[in-house]
């Protein structure tokens, strides 16, 4: 089915507007995606007609509340083919999901000499973590290399793996090159040596089928935001047996079973990890643009965002100083570019100028940008909303910037 | 000799003939980057860096009988132009003019959010490592 992009695009009201006098075309959507109106709508509702804190309350409002709160965790399980709802952890963000766990189980289940495996392609948020945590027990970390083309180099993925490989934290598709790994074969190589595999979805989740039971990944991190969902607002998905072997996160309310002076106990999953009170518009709001996704259809998503590159690839690939970077066979919808003897950021503001919203710099990847001998891209990325017009109105831009400098 | 309040008007004055075109702003802004003195290659260090940018600026300061005279370059050509335009408002002037200086236009020039943090920054005030950086380098 194609997707009606017309019918899509009039459930943002944001896209409607011009930006220094021309519409705006949004292309930054590896960062935030816009919010469909029934997003907006679930936020301002819950605060007009239902806020109430949740889970606690002896009333009609805190019971509508919690009902809803609880209903998104549903359908976040619905969303990634979790077994049960009680696996769905809401935290701040992607980065506090991947924290928890460098925090909770890296702590109680990685020892002094252990190895954590990530990879070149990282995003800083699944680096700096277990930094921190292999500095204040001795594990050590260990990179999976790329190729030019931005691609992990399997065999040597398969000679870092060795009994001492204690967690896999890897990310499912690279936000600066788009990258999609092949996270099934790698996740299955990692058990085979017995270390869980925590998968960054940060960028996945919103473009392809992420079954996390299918995967047999242990843990699953995500921010609404980049699902057409509000910010603040992420996810943890963790196997039962795991969340249930970890200590808590913080502590407070929410979180405890019971508190005496001498000792408290702990509630069960997922409240264990969800001390104080959480985002509670933020979560409820969630639902509608998850909703939205489902009713799409991920596979209509993609292909409608695939052709969106392909067709930014192919009006820019023969144009003179325009060097795509990060060209893997599998990937999803970003395109990172350079211009030769430009810098990304000048490049940014020339197209800014013309309403077009891009992404410039090291993309939160100072490692991969390093490997890769540049100090930063330009990156377009593409979402439902982005139109063929738009990639020629991008492609055109561009053509015109590179012809600057490269005559 | 001009105040600096007199060549921030000519500056104004200037970008007012382009109208309020973004584009031609920024090219008009670029082209201007290649009017700044050749950055000395010894000062090309760390030092020298404003921390925390998307774009690389050197900045070096000297003091010679009373009057401060700046050096700077950056990797980006937007930002060059734009250190290009505060260096002919604020160079050999004394630490007082400077630190007094009422700097506004590069709000009124259109090119507002590197308002404070530029100012803060070529003031003299070092607790900011924002300068010239409406993209901080996380």
């Amino acid at each position: 089915m194609a997707i009606q992009v017309n019918s899509i695009r009039s459930e943002f009201p944001i896209l409607h507007q011009e930006v220094n006098g021309n519409p705006l075309i949004y292309f930054d959507n590896a960062a935030t995606t816009q919010k469909p109106k029934m997003v907006l709508d679930a936020i301002q509702n819950y605060y007009e007609v239902d806020n109430s804190n949740i889970h606690r309350g002896a009333h009609t409002l805190a019971d509508r509340a919690t009902r809803q709160f609880e209903e998104t965790r549903e359908s976040v399980r619905a969303f990634i083919g979790a077994k049960e709802s009680a696996e769905i952890i809401f935290t701040r963000g992607t980065t506090e999901s991947i924290n928890l766990v460098a925090k909770t189980f890296g702590s109680t289940f990685i020892q002094k000499g252990d190895e954590i495996i990530i990879s070149t392609l990282e995003h800083h948020s699944n680096i700096v973590p277990w930094q921190m945590l292999c500095e204040q027990n001795g594990a050590i970390l260990r990179v999976i290399p790329i190729t030019d083309a931005g691609e992990l180099v399997w065999e040597d993925f398969e000679k870092l793996l060795n009994p001492k490989t204690k967690l896999v934290s890897v990310v499912h598709a690279s936000n600066a090159l788009g990258t999609i790994n092949p996270v099934k074969r790698m996740i299955d190589a990692a058990h085979a040596v017995g270390a869980k595999v925590l998968l960054d979805g940060a960028q996945s989740t919103s473009h392809l089928d992420v079954d996390v039971q299918a995967l047999d990944c242990d843990f699953l991190t995500f921010s609404a935001h980049k699902l057409y969902g509000p910010t603040g607002l992420g996810v943890l998905y963790g196997k039962r047996e795991l969340l249930e072997a970890m200590p808590p996160f913080l502590g407070g309310g929410e979180m405890i079973r019971e508190v005496t002076f001498e000792k408290t106990t702990y509630n069960t999953i997922p409240f264990k990890f969800e001390a104080g009170t959480p985002s509670i518009a933020e979560v409820i709001a969630f639902k509608p643009a998850l909703d939205f996704i489902t009713s799409t259809g991920k596979a209509n998503i993609h292909r409608h965002e695939h052709d969106l590159l392909q067709y930014a690839v192919e009006l820019l690939q023969d144009v003179k100083g325009v060097i795509p970077v990060g060209t893997a066979a599998e990937k999803i919808a970003v395109f990172s570019f350079n211009i030769q003897s430009m810098h990304p950021f000048d490049v940014g503001q020339l197209l800014d100028a013309k309403g077009i919203a891009v992404r410039t710099g090291h993309h939160c990847t100072q490692p991969l940008m390093r490997r890769l001998g540049i100090e930063g891209t330009v990156r377009a990325s593409f979402a439902v909303y982005n139109t063929r017009t738009e990639v020629e109105v991008f492609a055109q831009a561009v053509t015109k910037i590179a012809s600057l400098k490269n005559k | 000799m001009s105040t600096i309040a007199d060549i921030q008007n000519e500056i104004v004055a200037e970008f007012e003939i382009l109208g309020e075109d973004r584009e031609s702003t920024i090219f008009y802004i670029m082209e201007l980057g290649g009017n700044l003195e050749p950055f000395p290659e010894d000062f090309r260090k760390e030092e020298y860096i404003i921390q925390g940018c998307q774009s690389k600026v050197w900045l070096v300061a000297e003091e010679k009988e009373g009057k401060v005279h700046y050096r700077a370059d950056s990797n980006t050509d937007i930002t060059k132009g734009l250190i290009s335009l505060l260096i002919r408002v604020l160079n050999h002037r004394s630490p007082k003019e400077i630190l007094e200086a009422n700097l506004d236009f590069i709000p009124r020039i259109g090119m507002e959010y590197t308002r404070q943090s530029t100012i803060q920054w070529i003031g003299g005030h070092d607790e900011s490592n924002e300068a010239l950086c409406p993209s901080l380098s996380n």
